[in-house]
């Protein structure tokens, strides 16, 4: 599939999936999974199967990997589903929200009606809870986010399960060493749905969202690489953009590469890389330029096109994020940017803190650009990827300019078991395959 | 390797010599008479040893090797002569007597001292060797029991926090910043001559340079092994095809004298090491006794409990497991939320009696130091809800969140919920910490005396959820089971049983099916 298919298409094929999600819960299927590339409508299909299953007066629970995103489902629950009544099923010591008129904070199990009932919880909750009555299906959010070893001790809650989620996010974090498990047939620190899609004899459906509707068009065809199936483009090319105003107090070396983003969504600035190696973890230049390249384009007045209808808005400090991978780097651009613009809604954070979020407008240090010997876990692609699907207008990568040598005449080796895949090689070459477009496609700039 | 541990690397190197690591020592060491030390030797291409030497470090170490390291019959002789002395160290039921009933029977520790990392794995080779043999008529029962010890210890030695199986250079690196490379500080030579060696860097450096250059794994220096072992080998099989048993017996002890001058260079050292750590005038950190206490329950569930073949609703069924992994998916998930748990447990347990951990855990964002400015009791009636307001001037990076589950570093029972943090216009940040548990001892939290105490929060454990989580995943009564307990189909589910665990063993207890 390419990038270029036409909304009419895109449309066709996603309420196509819509229609098989719905005929799959209605014929009682005991297995769905739904791959999903980033801001594809995940949580939009997920309630549509939701609302689906509470109108056949199934006891429907719903699944989410943290309580912020158990918390978004029901905000959206509240916004697009006013008449569905939610129970959103917490910890005994949390502080309950106001999420809408229609949904009911509980923490007692006692308090889910042993009948048709929509319950939204997380996973954890789920899985250490020792429920009264078992519902009949369970839908699980950002599924990819969810070990194997978790999802198990879902099998109490139903015995059939939708499990929707984006394969290019980052897998779930893994404190331990794994050795022991890296044969297993069912490996408990593995994406559930992964080991699930890699056992031919169970009896999944299969769906995949067609498009990306988040990002601009060009963007697609960047982050794609990561992904082990195709999508498309709602975006349609040059339809959204970021554009900085003429400069009004002078210049600053970072003007050329925002003055780019008018033409293309992705831009990579690169700062030389010091004789002796990058900085171990703080890169002070780095996140001192990704301060600056925010507080520039706000400065200049940037304008911003971000949806379907190609009309110019005004970039405010809230539609902008920042985002590296280490925290101590994190830190040092919250505190190189003006005071003014965290309280005005400017974010910066971690990528596994980015995930399931947006911002019209995202500035990213590379993951690689402090690391001039990758291992396994530095060519992982989650990170990457999340951070470069965050934005609907306009990207920044900032990195050192040793990136592309490095994995050019990094040789990565294969570490895994003996039949396992090799996703230190295809992270290795997906990590290769977009620099190496960035950088022949004239979209990164060197400062020097 | 984090900024900190650089920084103390670089002050290792600055000072020439290895420098205390931590403010507490963070590993158990039992009286002799429950530690024994075991070293290994193995002939090149071999994965199974060729001598061994155990013993406790106050006695003598017994001796044991073969005149041919790749004759498996001899092999497993000698394995069987070494097994029972291992057996009843770990008071495996069968070889001590009365049999351990439940898991405090296993009290006081016995642990395991290797050499270095090699000598680890070598656990590892004896397991696939004979956790499943079917060799040895008379033997084999023994042999099976010791593959298994070995088996669970080598998976025990995976295990963060553990105290059962020590590495010496690891046990050594926890405690001390060496000036060396990663790659060196796996010798232990190297690192003792570091220690021990008087003088300045030069010295110090020379000397472990020297350490260096005589092999303590498990493999023989190819020299030793070309010049002086090789053709004693092939003249052994010469004498023997000759049926002299004279020579044979001559050569035999020709290379007796160097397989027993290797294993004790070896077993020397580990009690050299031993003696180092003993003679560290730091105090043990308080958190051991918990890892040891989690340590005996472990051994009585994942090894005493199979090998008395007791079932258990919590943790599983006994069986054996495979040497090589977990392919029961209960058994697979269980033990990875047990090293989850474990592992939290560890940094749990040390952090609160280990002030420099508290400082790498506040410089990494996981903590924070600050002062109790305002304490609010915000609970009706008689029920108290504590709230603390701490303000930290220093700020920096921080991993915690509104939302955060926190303790007071020292007192791991008195948690609370960070409730919001707010950055404040001089710089650092103003903390709300509601305190949940502990609330009315060992003092009212929400006494307004505590304003002014400086405090470190740190991250409240979450091993209790992991625990249970590891004991929920074996029940497969369940109307999820069929997808998330179903047995392994396919090629390669089914496995030989003198290769793998039983999944018949298994799978009954949990499938009626």
């Amino acid at each position: 599939m390419s990038s270029s298919i036409t909304r009419a298409v895109i449309a066709s094929q996603s309420q196509k999936v819509e229609d098989q999600l719905k005929a799959s819960i209605s014929d009682g299927e005991p297995l769905v999974v739904v791959k999903a590339p980033p801001g594809s409508g995940k949580t939009f299909l997920l309630l549509r199967g939701v609302a689906h299953a509470a109108a056949l007066d199934l006891r429907v629970a719903v699944g989410a990997q943290t309580n912020a995103q158990a918390d978004d489902i029901c905000l959206r629950v509240a916004r697009d589903y006013p008449d569905m009544f939610v129970y959103r099923f917490a910890a005994g010591s949390s502080t309950p929200r106001d999420l809408g008129a229609n949904i009911h904070w509980i923490t007692d199990k006692g308090d889910i009606p042993p009948g048709p009932a929509v319950v939204v919880a997380t996973v954890a909750k789920w899985a250490l809870t020792q429920i009264l009555k078992t519902f009949d299906i369970l839908f699980v959010d950002e599924a990819w986010q969810m070990a194997w070893s978790d999802f198990m001790l879902c099998g109490q809650v139903s015995g059939r399960f939708v499990l929707i989620g984006d394969p290019g996010q980052i897998p779930p974090v893994v404190p331990i060493p794994v050795h022991r498990w890296e044969t297993s047939p069912r490996a408990p620190h593995q994406p559930a749905p992964e080991l699930i899609l890699a056992d031919p004899g169970l009896p999944v459906r299969l769906l995949e969202l067609p498009a990306c509707r988040r990002l601009p068009h060009d963007s697609v065809d960047l982050v794609r690489p990561f992904y082990d199936f195709d999508f498309g483009a709602w975006a349609q090319p040059g339809e959204r953009w970021t554009r900085a105003l003429p400069s009004r107090d002078g210049s600053h070396p970072v003007d050329p590469a925002l003055d780019l983003l008018a033409d293309t969504s992705v831009v990579a600035v690169t700062l030389p890389t010091p004789e002796e190696g990058p900085p171990l973890e703080l890169d002070e230049n780095i996140a001192r330029l990704a301060a600056e390249t925010a507080t520039r384009i706000l400065d200049r007045g940037a304008e911003v096109a971000d949806d379907d209808t190609g009309e110019a808005r005004p970039l405010k400090p809230s539609d902008v994020g920042l985002a590296a991978t280490h925290r101590v780097v994190n830190t040092a651009i919250a505190d190189a940017l003006p005071k003014t613009l965290p309280s005005a809604g400017v974010r910066v954070d971690t990528p596994e803190r980015w995930q399931g979020l947006e911002r019209k407008l995202m500035i990213v240090v590379h993951p690689l650009s402090g690391v001039t010997h990758p291992s396994a876990f530095d060519l992982e692609t989650g990170r990457l990827c999340v951070m470069t699907s965050r934005h609907r207008s306009g990207l920044v990568v900032i990195g050192r300019d040793h990136i592309r040598e490095t994995l050019e005449t990094h040789l990565p080796s294969a570490e895994q078991a003996v039949g396992r895949p090799d996703v230190t090689g295809r992270g290795h070459t997906a990590n290769l395959r977009f620099w190496e477009t960035m950088d022949e496609s004239g979209r990164l700039l060197a400062l020097t | 390797m984090i900024s900190r541990e650089v920084v103390r690397r670089l002050r290792a190197f600055h000072q020439g010599r290895p420098l205390p690591r931590g403010a507490t020592v963070h590993v158990e060491i039992v009286p002799d008479e429950d530690l024994l030390v075991v070293a290994f030797i193995r002939m090149g291409g071999e994965s199974r040893p060729w001598g061994i030497a155990y013993g406790h470090p106050s006695d003598e170490p017994t001796i044991l090797w073969v005149p041919e390291g790749r004759n498996r019959d001899l092999v497993a002789d000698m394995c069987a002569q070494f097994a029972p002395a291992l057996l009843e160290h770990f008071r495996t039921p069968g070889y001590v007597t009365p049999a351990p009933e439940q898991w405090e029977d296993l009290a006081p520790l016995r642990q395991l001292w290797l050499p270095n990392s090699s000598h680890l794995d070598m656990l590892h080779h004896l397991a696939y060797a004979f956790t499943f043999t079917r060799w040895g008529a008379g033997a084999r029962g023994r042999l099976n029991a010791f593959g298994r010890l070995c088996g669970w210890l080598f998976r025990e030695a995976q295990r963060a926090g553990e105290q059962h199986v020590m590495v010496a250079t690891d046990a050594l690196r926890e405690s001390f910043t060496f000036p060396a490379q990663d790659v060196r500080q796996g010798h232990l030579g190297f690192l003792l001559a570091w220690l021990e060696t008087a003088g300045g860097r030069d010295s110090r450096l020379r000397a472990a340079l020297e350490a260096e250059r005589v092999a303590v794994s498990t493999s023989l220096d190819p020299t030793v092994e070309r010049d002086e072992t090789e053709d004693l080998v092939g003249a052994w099989h010469a004498a023997e095809e000759a049926g002299d048993e004279t020579r044979q017996k001559e050569v035999e002890r020709q290379l007796g004298e160097i397989l027993t001058r290797e294993l004790r260079r070896r077993w020397d050292l580990t009690v050299k090491a031993i003696g180092v750590l003993r003679a560290d005038g730091r105090p043990t950190n308080s958190g051991v006794g918990t890892l040891v206490t989690e340590g005996l329950k472990e051994q009585w569930y994942q090894h005493t409990r199979q090998e008395l073949n007791i079932g258990d609703d919590e943790d599983g069924p006994a069986f054996v497991p495979s040497p090589e992994t977990d392919r029961y998916p209960a058994a697979a998930g269980s033990r990875y939320q047990v090293y989850l748990a474990s592992a939290d447990l560890r940094y749990s347990a040390l952090l609160h009696g280990d002030t420099e951990m508290q400082a790498e855990a506040i410089a990494s964002g996981n903590a924070f130091r600050g002062t109790i400015v305002e304490v609010r009791d915000e609970g009706e009636g008689r029920k108290t809800r504590p709230v603390w307001v701490i303000e930290d001037p220093v700020g920096g990076q921080l991993r915690l969140r509104e939302g955060s589950w926190v303790c007071v570093a020292g007192m791991p029972k008195r948690t609370g919920i960070i409730e919001s943090i707010e950055e404040l216009p001089a710089g650092g940040r103003r903390f709300e910490v509601r305190i949940t548990r502990w609330t009315t001892k060992p003092d009212r939290a929400a006494d307004p005396m505590h304003v002014g105490r400086h405090v470190v929060i740190v991250p409240n454990s979450a091993a209790g959820m992991n625990r249970r989580k590891s004991q929920r995943v074996w029940s497969a009564d369940t109307p999820g089971a069929w997808l998330t307990h179903a047995r392994p189909q396919g090629p390669r589910a089914q496995l030989e049983e003198d290769l793998a665990e039983d999944l018949d063993s298994i799978t009954p207890v949990v499938h009626s099916e």
